[in-house]
């Protein structure tokens, strides 16, 4: 039985989402196996994973759109689907569809009455989440008459509403431009600096590697890789180019050199890169470049779902 | 929930539902008074026989007027319900803290103001055409109202928890056979009744504990028809088994259970969209 995570003496608030191998079966099908996740307080967190892998299903389970056939889990302390929960979490569908024969506004102001938010900031809410998404004089158009990345916008103003507390964006750029998915980041970014966290479920992986804090990676169901993205992209080799060394000298310290004047570290920590440069110049070298080798989160991605 | 019911409303008015249904009234009203004016002038008939005429010819009428408010509560429900959770827009509201429920009773209450109004506006539309034109008003239109409103917010309940689960055409169709087969079952239990042959009066009892819809017809119809009439005719067995004619009241059980019968379809629905995965 799930309990409300105790707030220890209101010092330490339970993390924003903290799965213990929550899974979804739909007959002998299973879309999520066993997925155990903690998403702390105040960080960007992505969601990754290739095209049916499970995500979707995990975001339903955290809104509770979808019942867990296994596993617990807590959003914001509380247990899965609760509605005191799901009134401090904004969220933005995948396949983000909204009353059409509304106006913007119309649409802002019946989820702000849903949320809960008092009558008379309702009209104040709306007009500040459209204008955060960039769509401030657009409220009063029906949405049928808006385009498609227009109405992503307001998906996402749906989610900005109140200022909630955990926002889960589901794939929130797919209908956008470059300027609009620039502007994306930039809200992921304002959001994290008020102390908001965002769930960011995504398959772009720049866009991802460019806002988030921390990733998990699920395949078929299961979290196959998930840390720290400064950790999962640490440098691991380096390349210089360099004169007055010779190869000898290069290999001693562990190098290869590539005539006229490039030398490569591939085991090297990138913590260690002072201390070769140092080496180096006191035997009289003269370097031009130093290139750490860093991983893309797509060539990471790749290797965790091993694909050559 | 009555954001939900206050957004449903405002879907009917802006998506032109009830500018259509408006039309709708004022046309069937027209074709109606234009008919009952010319039956007027051209029948012979006089006194109990006249009367006669035009109590079989009201309830044909209001019989194929509750066929056309249950196809409109049929469609309308299951586009409210299937087509708001197809389409997606439902993923978005049910993601809010508002429990299904709420959400599935906002709905219901929100389409019972669209179609209960649709069905008193153009049955009081049609009744006093008739008694304008024709000089011929039933004794209890209100009673005999208020029950095919009833009978229209009934079968819009079973379509609302069919489409929770069903797709909007399938739970409009399945929706749609259940009221016709309500009603040809309603015919077999009154050729029953005048046959007396228990076997067929069993069948019509089935028919109306499983979907009450056509006893609320019954119901209804009896309330249009002209007491006196009826006494006169009420020596006639051939007339007990006319789908046409009602001899007597409805039992008060039957009215009982069709409103017992409304909430159990209604919980059903809440249950059947609570474990549905949006």
């Amino acid at each position: 039985m799930t309990k409300p995570e105790d707030d220890v003496g209101g010092a330490t608030p339970p993390p924003a989402i903290r799965t213990e191998l929550l899974e979804r079966r739909y007959g002998r099908h299973v879309a999520l196996h066993g997925l155990s996740l903690v998403v702390p307080r105040g960080r960007v967190f992505g969601f990754l994973g290739p095209n049916g892998a499970g995500k979707t299903t995990a975001v339903k389970l955290l809104l509770g759109l979808v019942r867990a056939t296994g596993g617990e889990g807590m959003v914001l302390g509380l247990p899965l689907g609760d509605p005191a929960a799901r009134r401090r979490i904004g969220y933005l569908p995948e396949l983000f569809r909204y009353q059409d024969w509304l106006t913007g506004c119309e649409v802002l102001g019946a989820h702000a009455a849903l949320a809960g938010i008092a009558k008379a900031q309702r009209r104040e809410a709306a007009e500040r989440a459209l204008a955060t998404v960039g769509l401030a004089g657009e409220g009063l158009r029906r949405v049928g008459t808006y385009s498609k990345g227009m109405q992503q916008r307001l998906g996402l103003a749906v989610a900005l509403l109140g200022e909630p507390e955990l926002v889960v964006l589901d794939e929130p750029t797919s209908a956008l431009d470059p300027v609009g998915r620039h502007d994306v980041r930039g809200i992921m970014h304002d959001l994290k600096a008020r102390g908001a966290t965002v769930f960011l479920n995504s398959h772009l992986l720049s866009e991802v590697e460019a806002v988030c804090d921390e990733v998990a990676v699920i395949d078929r169901g299961r979290v196959i890789a998930q840390g720290e993205m400064t950790d999962l992209l640490r440098a691991v080799g380096v390349d210089l180019e360099v004169e007055g060394v010779s190869e000898q000298e290069i290999l001693r310290l562990g190098g290869i050199f590539t005539p006229p004047r490039a030398a490569s570290f591939p085991q090297l920590a990138e913590s260690a890169v002072p201390e070769l440069v140092a080496a180096i110049v006191g035997l009289g070298g003269r370097i031009h470049a130093v290139r750490p080798r860093r991983a893309t989160l797509e060539q990471r991605f790749l290797d965790w779902l091993e694909v050559p | 929930m009555l954001e939900i019911c206050r957004l449903t409303i405002i879907e009917s008015l802006r998506r032109r539902l009830t500018l259509a249904l408006f039309a709708t009234t004022l046309l069937l009203v027209a074709f109606t008074g234009w008919a009952f004016a010319e039956i007027s002038r051209l029948t012979s008939l006089q006194g109990v026989e006249r009367v006669a005429q035009f109590s079989v010819l009201l309830v044909f009428l209001m019989l194929l007027f509750t066929g056309m408010i249950a196809l409109t509560a049929v469609f309308t429900a299951a586009a409210a319900v299937a087509g708001e959770l197809e389409s997606g827009v439902a993923a978005a509201i049910l993601a809010r803290p508002l429990r299904r429920g709420a959400y599935l009773c906002g709905k219901w209450l929100g389409l019972a103001v669209v179609v209960g109004g649709f069905a008193l506006i153009a049955g009081s539309g049609e009744l006093f055409v008739v008694s304008h034109v024709a000089a011929y008003a039933p004794p209890e239109p209100v009673a005999a109202l208020a029950l095919i409103t009833a009978q229209a917010l009934l079968l819009m309940t079973l379509t609302m928890a069919l489409a929770t689960r069903l797709s909007a055409v399938t739970s409009a169709i399945v929706a749609t056979v259940g009221f016709f087969l309500a009603w040809m079952l309603g015919t077999i239990d009154l050729m029953g009744v005048a046959l007396k042959y228990p076997s067929l009066m069993t069948v019509g009892e089935v028919g109306k504990i499983l979907l009450p819809t056509n006893a609320l017809w019954q119901a209804a119809e009896y309330y249009l028809e002209p007491r006196a009439l009826l006494s006169l005719v009420q020596g006639f067995g051939a007339l007990s088994g006319d789908p046409f004619v009602a001899l007597g009241p409805q039992p008060p059980a039957v009215l009982v259970w069709a409103a017992i019968w409304g909430v159990i379809v209604l919980g059903l629905g809440i249950w059947g969209l609570g474990r549905r995965q949006i």
